[in-house]
């Protein structure tokens, strides 16, 4: 009994700090946004605020446009990353799962092959803008990143594992394979399926660099990036000002936004993810070991 | 024998993928190749082209990309802006926008993937690096181009296109604004009536003191000034010239012999460097003109815009009350400069405008440049918009109209910023007043002279690690201690490597131009 407490105990306490650490940057996070920027720049981030100031939030919402809008092409992308996502995965780890899928080894080294070696960001850049012409699309945003293969193949992995019996009667019933695959392999693999979904969600719901290597057109910003490019803003018309001494005068420095509304739109911004958490929780450990365990 | 096939299978599909990968790699390294042998392609078909205006030939639409906030309604402007160059100039334009918090990265993705353009923006050391595009041969040469260009030429001061050479060329054309700088103080309006200082009288930087002294008893809410000391109170004649890293050398010196004033006596004799001006520093902190906290606070715009500063050491120019008005609540302020004009050897590179190497159309871009700079109202039209739809003129000066979609406001980093139309907020003749500061400002001796920071990158971002440790170490208690740690570890992070690179190139530039 005292043998294994004392595992116990440590396991416990790691993870209670680890969680700490992951709390204490979101609160001072949410504290910042209640804070008037003045005192911000007096007395510093502290973990809760001196006095509540909701100035930041009222400027989000007293010109909610852009912050809408984003939120908007946010959820459009999100959905539709995750469902058509789910689709394609799922029916190519399907082929791969299958064993009477003709070339299904190389078929899946050509998959593994990728998850080990890319082209890189400047040949992935001139393929998307050049050929494809993707940049300044929604498409830019759902296209690229509607398969990823580290999930596909936890997916083969969860088909594989179902018991090869239920294929095979459902064969002899006289199902297609494309039969067996939407009504039997799919709904039985609810946990790894919301698993992925979780991961897509999570994924692109914070991407910020599709917007940076692909975007210009405003209106099509997604809400990470958005708030990515005012941080940056800020950022860089601050250094230009500490080191040109000539000609900057043009940029209208009381425009800048104060720190405190950074913050604010963060907390706007990462509010509905705490929501679709609990969600997708009671999947997830099991997704999750599944997925680990090679069939 | 399936064993065999599978092997040959995998061997193949192995090899396919990496040809993939060094298709990646050969794209890459083939632009850079393009980029050289282009270039000398481009000057032979400049050298054969006849100046004559070239009416007859169908436009040609030159890409620039610059920075600045997106505009709404950039469309209606744009085409507006297009049928006037046609008409008068015969070119087209497509002016693309990127937010200046991504251009950086965008503008590098853009380069290096060959994508085409033909004009972009660049600065030495803020975003889209000269010096780097130039080191990977992303910038044309502009030596032979230059002289079919006289109104551009004509235009624009000669010793602007002098600070923009490197590596022996001329990579970018720098955008016209203020080139020179001059350190003193701005006081606040109301206080200098109350108190009645002689601000026009203050010539060096104690000279101010009787001013603080006032706000310190009659208004102790107010922080007297933020005036820290800089370099430039010391050597308000310029004595010493800057050359770069913080290194200066004795005008007249015919050796060109660089210091960092590291030293403590050297430092006070001469009145240069970091010990010289901390202690003036912490005088001023102890006679309470600093603010107490001096020493722990980060960001100081809030108070700033708050107008809890009665005076403020920076850059003095014309118009320089109108813009300090705007940022601190409103209070009107008057200026006087300590240090006389001067101009340094890089200074117009903080803004320039860059012929893509890879250009389809170079002269063309050229001649765009040409036009942004010496034709007002296209200029006026691209920063401002359509008259009458964007904006009103109201006395000769700029009145937006509200919620038109269309305020550019860019002049400095498009052109020549001398031919905006001024705002509302901006004194008449202040682009006059400028322009003349400009051509008569000191320029330094080594006018051109630039640094290439490749060999001592460690060095340098040691030393600037070190300078941020002790960044305020005159406030500090033991503050001579202090110091002392500050200068032993200043040479152990490589300060005297660092002297001795600058002086190297120093003397190598001043061997090849004096």
């Amino acid at each position: 009994m005292r043998k294994r407490q004392k595992p116990q105990f440590f396991l416990h306490s790691t993870a209670i700090l680890y969680a700490i650490a992951c709390i204490i940057p979101f609160l001072i996070v949410i504290a910042a946004s209640l804070t008037h920027p003045l005192e911000l720049s007096e007395k510093g981030y502290r973990l809760w605020p001196l006095k509540v100031d909701l100035s930041a939030y009222r400027t989000i919402f007293e010109n909610p446009d852009t912050i809408l809008r984003s939120y908007g092409v946010t959820i459009i992308v999100t959905l539709a990353t995750v469902l058509f996502g789910l689709m394609f995965m799922s029916m190519a780890a399907y082929a791969l799962a299958r064993k009477n899928c003709s070339f299904r080894r190389p078929l899946s080294f050509f998959f593994f092959f990728t998850m080990l070696f890319s082209g890189g960001l400047v040949p992935t850049y001139i393929w998307i803008t050049q050929f494809l012409k993707l940049q300044d699309t929604y498409w830019v945003m759902i296209l690229p990143s509607l398969i990823n293969v580290f999930h596909v193949f936890m997916i083969r992995t969860f088909f594989q594992r179902l018991p090869p019996s239920l294929y095979e009667s459902a064969k002899m019933d006289g199902a297609t394979e494309f039969v067996i695959y939407f009504k039997i392999a799919l709904p039985l693999s609810l946990p790894v399926l919301a698993t992925v979904a979780f991961f897509n969600t999570m994924g692109k719901w914070n991407d910020w660099s599709t917007g940076l290597y692909y975007l210009n057109d405003a209106s099509l910003y997604p809400l990470q990036y958005l708030l990515y490019q005012i941080q940056k803003s800020i950022q860089t018309l601050l250094i230009a000002m500490n080191f040109t001494t000539t000609g900057m005068g043009a940029i209208p420095i009381e425009d800048i936004p104060g720190e405190n509304l950074l913050m604010a739109m963060v907390v706007v911004a990462s509010g509905p993810m705490l929501i679709v958490f609990p969600f997708f929780q009671k999947y997830f450990v099991k997704g999750l070991t599944l997925g680990a365990v090679k069939g | 024998m399936n064993r065999t096939k599978k092997t040959f299978s995998m061997i193949t599909v192995i090899l396919l993928a990496f040809a993939v990968v060094f298709t990646g790699c050969a794209r890459s390294t083939d632009t850079g190749t393009s980029t050289t042998t282009s270039a000398p392609a481009a000057t032979t078909k400049t050298a054969d082209a006849t100046p004559e205006p070239d009416v007859l030939k169908d436009p040609v639409t030159v890409i620039w990309y610059n920075g600045g906030s997106d505009q709404p309604n950039a469309k209606p402007v744009n085409d507006k802006l297009n049928e006037i160059l046609l008409k008068k100039h015969n070119i087209q334009l497509d002016f693309r926008i990127i937010d200046w918090g991504t251009y950086d990265e965008k503008m590098n993705l853009i380069i290096s993937s060959g994508e085409d353009y033909d004009l972009c923006f660049t600065t030495q050391a803020w975003v889209n690096k000269y010096p780097v595009q130039v080191g990977k041969g992303a910038f044309l040469a502009l030596d032979d181009f230059l002289p079919n260009y006289p109104v551009l030429a004509a235009a624009l001061p000669e010793f602007l296109f002098e600070q923009a050479r490197t590596e022996g060329k001329i990579y970018a054309v720098p955008n016209y604004q203020i080139t020179y700088s001059q350190w003193g103080f701005l006081f606040r309006k109301d206080l200098v009536d109350e108190s009645g200082f002689d601000y026009m009288n203050v010539k060096s930087y104690w000279d101010a003191e009787p001013f603080w002294k006032f706000v310190q008893d009659n208004y102790p809410n107010l922080y007297p000034t933020n005036a820290v000391f800089y370099d430039a109170f010391a050597n308000v004649n310029h004595d010493y010239i800057p050359v770069e890293q913080s290194t200066y050398f004795k005008k007249g010196d015919p050796t060109y012999k660089l210091s960092m004033f590291i030293d403590k006596e050297e430092s006070m004799t001469t009145g240069m460097g970091a010990y010289y001006a901390g202690i003036q520093n912490r005088t001023m902190w102890e006679k309470g003109y600093l603010r107490k906290d001096i020493a722990t606070v980060q960001d100081e715009t809030a108070d700033d815009a708050a107008g809890k500063f009665a005076s403020i050491a920076g850059v003095i120019k014309p118009g320089g009350e109108a813009e300090r008005k705007k940022k601190s609540a409103n209070y009107d302020w008057v200026q006087v400069g300590v240090e006389i004009p001067f101009t340094t050897s890089v200074a117009s590179r903080s803004a320039m405008t860059a012929v893509n190497a890879l250009s389809k159309h170079p002269e063309e871009a050229l001649r765009m440049l040409e036009i942004m700079n010496t034709d007002p109202e296209i200029f006026n039209m691209l920063n401002f918009g359509v008259e009458g739809v964007n904006y009103k003129l109201d006395n000769g000066k700029v009145a937006l109209i509200d919620e038109s979609g269309y305020f550019y406001n860019m002049a400095w980093a498009v052109g020549n910023q001398f031919n905006a139309l001024l705002m509302a907020n901006q004194e008449d003749g202040i682009w006059e007043a400028t322009d003349k500061l400009n051509r008569e400002a000191e320029i330094t001796p080594i006018n051109g002279f630039s640094f290439s920071n490749a060999n001592i990158t460690t060095e340098m971002a040691n030393v600037a690690a070190v300078t941020k440790e002790f960044e305020k170490w005159e406030y500090e208690d033991d503050y001579e201690e202090r110091f002392a740690q500050y200068a032993t570890k200043l040479k152990a992070a490589g300060a005297d490597t660092i002297v001795a690179e600058v002086q190297s190139q120093l003397d190598a530039w001043v061997a090849a131009n004096k």
